[in-house]
């Protein structure tokens, strides 16, 4: 969690999406404003205490306190007053922000080269299918399988426009490999729309439909 | 060039004489045995005769082409002959028995001249011809086959010349033209959305694009595992050839092109 420049926990949580997430994940359960309240009104307290006076299942009670430990919203110190010892925890945190710039999961940006580099076709008995719009015969979705045997199943993968334009013009198995450029500039895709295409490309090439030079 | 023949035989003459044949042999028996009468046979034959008529009528509506009104009225005429033996009308009788002659001589020369079938096998052949590969690599995609600089209305044009010629049945709808050739074309006349995946055909959008897809069952039918790519690119040839010869008012060279296909065929 974040600090101001004074030391202080300002609650801010700046680390990468896993901890937002377990963190939201944390905050969204039926129980955590009470529990909170809770936090806020104890010193110190304890999983059984805090499970006896919310009526929660104690083992409910005690993962909840760790993962706010884990994030920092809580410090804990080992007790051993009762015939066990226990856990005791201690609000550290009384302001909480959520702070994550999507930006940074963001594809790399592709670069020009990258497109002129890759060539790319339709891999030889790669067993996908591929679905036309009965309408305009556009490609709209394609269903290829993975997995073998028990573990086999079937995965449909619903395209963009641009992306079903881009896989219309894809080179068959046994045509001369085309760069991602010369088949985007081919179906007049535009370049705003290279990551979203990249995209297609990598999952497929990953899937085995298609090959990659 | 590869040699002619790059389908397999056409096994569904041999299917159809067969079956006719077991028809016939299933007729004399239960006669001989006399689980029928003849009275009631003829009434049997009337309804078939009448189903059959019926049919050519569809066609005729749907394909547009009139020479289905000689079978159609053939078959009605039998039809009504049997009926008129049914009820005994022996005016009638002696009038439809006196007609059909005619009229199946008209049938038969027609078909002799001008066979009232789709010309699928034969374009496919066309389109295999070229071919000299054999690395398969069939994808069930359709393959971009280029453009034709044509208005919306000269493509409708052109697809409907090619299903009142018999060549390939052609299915209309808001954006595209699709010209679907298959071995059983005639399904089409009563199913117009064909599973596109099981269907081979050409497409034309009204912004000129077009592309052709072949079925994996057609593709079956070569007798070798042709090229794919190779083989679409020639079926997209053979269909842009037609439109041009279409959009050139000479749309009679794509008769002389099939016949002359079969010609060879047969030589």
């Amino acid at each position: 969690m974040g600090e101001d420049a004074a030391g202080n926990g300002t609650g801010k949580t700046q680390g990468d999406f896993k901890t937002l997430a377990q963190l939201s994940t944390l905050l969204s359960k039926a129980f955590a404003e009470d529990f909170f309240r809770l936090l806020l009104a104890y010193q110190t307290i304890s999983a059984s205490e805090a499970a006896s006076r919310l009526n929660l299942h104690i083992k409910t009670a005690q993962d909840f306190l760790e993962g706010l430990e884990k994030l920092g919203v809580v410090s804990r110190r080992e007790v051993f007053e009762k015939k066990r010892p226990y856990f005791r925890y201690t609000l550290e945190q009384e302001i909480l922000r959520i702070e994550f710039d999507l930006k940074r999961l963001r594809p790399d940006a592709v670069r020009s080269e990258q497109l002129e580099e890759i060539l790319i076709r339709e891999k030889k008995n790669a067993g996908a299918v591929f679905k036309t719009s009965p309408r305009t015969g556009a490609l709209s979705a394609i269903t290829f399988t993975t997995g073998k045997g028990r573990t086999r199943s079937e995965r449909k993968i619903s395209l963009t426009e641009n992306q079903g334009r881009f896989l219309f013009h894809l080179p068959f198995p046994t045509e001369e490999p085309l760069s991602v450029r010369a088949i985007m500039d081919r179906t007049e895709i535009d370049s705003v729309y290279e990551r979203e295409v990249m995209d297609m490309v990598r999952y497929l090439v990953e899937a085995g439909i298609v090959e990659r030079r | 060039m590869p040699s002619a023949n790059r389908l397999k035989p056409n096994t569904g003459l041999i299917f159809g004489i067969t079956m006719g044949t077991a028809a016939l042999a299933a007729i004399f028996f239960v006669l001989a045995r006399g689980f029928l009468d003849l009275r009631t046979l003829r009434l049997i034959i009337a309804i078939a005769m009448t189903w059959t008529a019926l049919q050519q009528l569809i066609f005729l509506f749907r394909i547009r082409n009139i020479q289905f009104l000689v079978p159609a009225l053939t078959f009605l005429t039998l039809a009504l002959a049997n009926y008129a033996e049914w009820f005994e009308y022996d005016t009638a009788r002696t009038v439809f028995a006196s007609i059909f002659l005619p009229l199946v001589i008209g049938t038969l020369v027609l078909l002799a001249v001008n066979p009232l079938a789709f010309r699928s096998r034969r374009i496919l052949e066309l389109a295999a011809r070229p071919v000299t590969g054999t690395e398969d690599g069939y994808t069930p995609r359709p393959y971009p086959a280029g453009d034709v600089q044509a208005s919306k209305e000269e493509i409708i044009r052109f697809a409907r010349d090619m299903k009142r010629k018999l060549i390939a049945f052609s299915l209309i709808n808001r954006d595209r033209v699709l010209l679907a050739i298959s071995d059983h074309d005639w399904k089409y006349v009563f199913n117009s959305r064909p599973n596109p995946q099981k269907t081979t055909y050409a497409a034309f959008d009204f912004e000129g694009n077009f592309s052709v897809h072949i079925a994996k069952k057609d593709y079956r039918r070569c007798r070798e595992k042709l090229t794919f790519d190779e083989l679409c690119s020639s079926l997209g040839h053979v269909f842009e050839r037609f439109f041009d010869y279409h959009r050139i008012g000479e749309p009679e060279r794509i008769i002389e092109e099939l016949n002359h296909l079969k010609e060879k065929q047969s030589g």
